[in-house]
C-alpha cells in the first residue's frame, strides 16, 4: 500500500512538473501527455530529479520574448529599425553620387594628370586655361557682333549713332550671353540716343524770300499708279475659241483688270 | 448645243484664273476646232462610215467569222473611234468646267 500511494504521488509530481515546463517554454499538450508512465522507482526518481536540476542549465536563454506585447513591441522597433538603416543607405549612396560628379577643375580640363605636381604640368596647366579663356573670350565677342549685326536699325546714320552711344556709355558685359548683352546693349543706347534728340530737337529751319522753295514734309497732289495686270497673250486656238463667244482680246485683258463686276460674282 | 460657252461665263472665267485661264482657252480652242471638224458635213460622214465599219467588224468577230485581217481591222477602227470619243469628252469636260467656274 505504501508502494502504491509513493508511485501514485510521484506520478503526480512529474506531470506537474511537466505541465510547468511546458507552460514556461510553450510546449504543446501532446509533449506533456506523451511521457511514459513510470514503472521504475529508481529510474523515475532520477530521471524527475534529473529533469528538475538539469533542464534550467541545459536550456538556451528564451529567444522568442513570451509576452505578445512585448514581442509586437520588439517587432515595431526591428521595422522602425530597417526603415533607419534604409534611409542612412540612401543618404551615403547620394553623397557618393555628389561626390563624384563634382567638378574638379582638373579633371574638368580634360587633362591627363590629375594635379599639376611638377613646373612643366603647371605651365601647362596655366596654358591651357589661359586659352580656354581667350577661346570663351572670342566666343562671346564674335556672338556680340553677330547678335548687333542682326538687331541694327536699317538706317546707316542712325545706326552709327546708336553704335556711337553704346560704345561710350553701355558697352557693359551683363552676363555670359553674349546676344542678351548685345540686344539689350544696344537697346538701351537707342534709347538714350532717342531721348537726347528728344531733348534737343534740331531747329527747324523757314524758307525765307529769294532762297529756293524747300519741301514741307506734306505731300499734296502726288499720283499713286495702280499697278497694271500685265495683258494676256492668245494664241491662235484661244482667239477662236473667245470670239466665238463674243468676246474680244481687250475685252479679255479688260476682264483680267481691276475687281470683278457684281454680276460675275457668285 | 451643249458645250457652248457664254460671254459672262468665259468673263467669269479669266477674272477668276487670271493668267492661267490664256492655255485653258488655248486647248478649249483645239478641242472646239476637232468638234466643228467632227460635226461638218464631212466629218459626220467619215464618222459615219467608220461607225458602220466597226459595226460589221464586230458581227463578223461576234459570229465566228472574222479572219485575221478582219481582227486588225476591228482593232484600227476600235482605237480611231476611242481616241475621237476622248477627245471630244475631254472637250466637254473643260467646257463644264469653264461654266462652273
Amino acid at each position: 500500500m505504501d508502494d502504491n500511494t509513493a508511485k501514485a504521488s510521484q506520478q503526480e509530481d512529474v506531470s506537474d512538473s511537466a505541465l510547468d515546463r511546458a507552460a514556461n517554454e510553450g510546449v504543446t499538450d501532446e509533449t506533456v501527455t506523451e511521457n511514459p508512465p513510470v514503472e521504475d522507482h529508481s529510474a523515475d526518481e532520477s530521471s524527475s530529479e534529473d529533469h528538475s536540476t538539469e533542464k534550467p542549465s541545459e536550456q538556451a536563454p528564451p529567444v522568442v520574448p513570451p509576452d505578445n506585447a512585448e514581442r509586437s513591441r520588439l517587432g515595431r522597433r526591428l521595422s522602425q529599425m530597417e526603415s533607419k538603416f534604409s534611409e542612412l543607405v540612401e543618404k551615403l549612396e547620394n553623397y557618393t553620387q555628389r561626390n563624384s560628379t563634382n567638378d574638379d577643375p582638373f579633371e574638368s580640363s580634360g587633362d591627363v594628370f590629375d594635379m599639376p605636381t611638377t613646373p612643366e604640368e603647371l605651365e601647362r596647366f596655366i596654358e591651357k586655361r589661359e586659352a580656354k579663356k581667350q577661346q570663351t573670350v572670342t566666343k562671346y565677342e564674335t556672338n556680340y557682333l553677330t547678335t548687333l549685326d542682326k538687331v541694327r536699325v536699317d538706317d546707316e546714320d542712325e545706326h552709327n549713332a546708336i553704335m556711337a552711344e553704346m560704345l561710350s556709355n553701355f558697352n557693359i558685359k551683363h552676363s555670359d550671353n553674349a546676344a542678351l548683352d548685345a540686344k539689350l546693349n544696344y537697346a538701351d543706347a537707342e534709347r538714350a540716343m532717342l531721348r537726347k534728340k528728344m531733348a534737343s530737337p534740331a531747329p527747324r529751319k523757314v524758307p525765307l524770300k529769294g532762297e529756293t522753295p524747300k519741301g514741307t514734309g506734306v505731300n499734296h497732289g502726288a499720283k499713286v499708279e495702280m499697278k497694271q495686270a500685265k495683258k494676256i497673250e492668245l494664241d491662235q486656238y484661244a482667239s477662236e475659241f473667245v470670239s466665238k463667244t463674243g468676246m474680244s482680246e481687250e475685252s479679255v485683258n479688260k476682264s483680267l483688270s481691276g475687281n470683278a463686276p457684281n454680276y460675275l460674282r457668285k | 448645243m451643249a458645250y457652248n460657252v457664254t460671254k459672262e461665263e468665259l468673263e467669269r472665267f479669266i477674272n477668276k484664273h487670271g493668267k492661267n485661264a490664256s492655255k485653258m482657252l488655248s486647248i478649249l480652242g483645239k478641242g472646239q476646232q476637232f468638234v466643228n471638224a467632227i460635226e461638218s458635213p464631212v466629218g459626220t460622214e467619215i464618222m459615219g462610215e467608220m461607225l458602220t465599219a466597226l459595226e460589221i467588224k464586230l458581227e463578223l468577230i461576234i459570229n465566228e467569222k472574222a479572219d485575221a485581217k478582219d481582227l486588225a481591222e476591228y482593232r484600227v477602227l476600235r482605237n480611231l473611234a476611242n481616241n475621237w470619243v476622248n477627245k471630244i469628252n475631254d472637250h466637254l469636260n473643260r467646257v463644264e468646267e469653264v461654266k462652273k467656274s
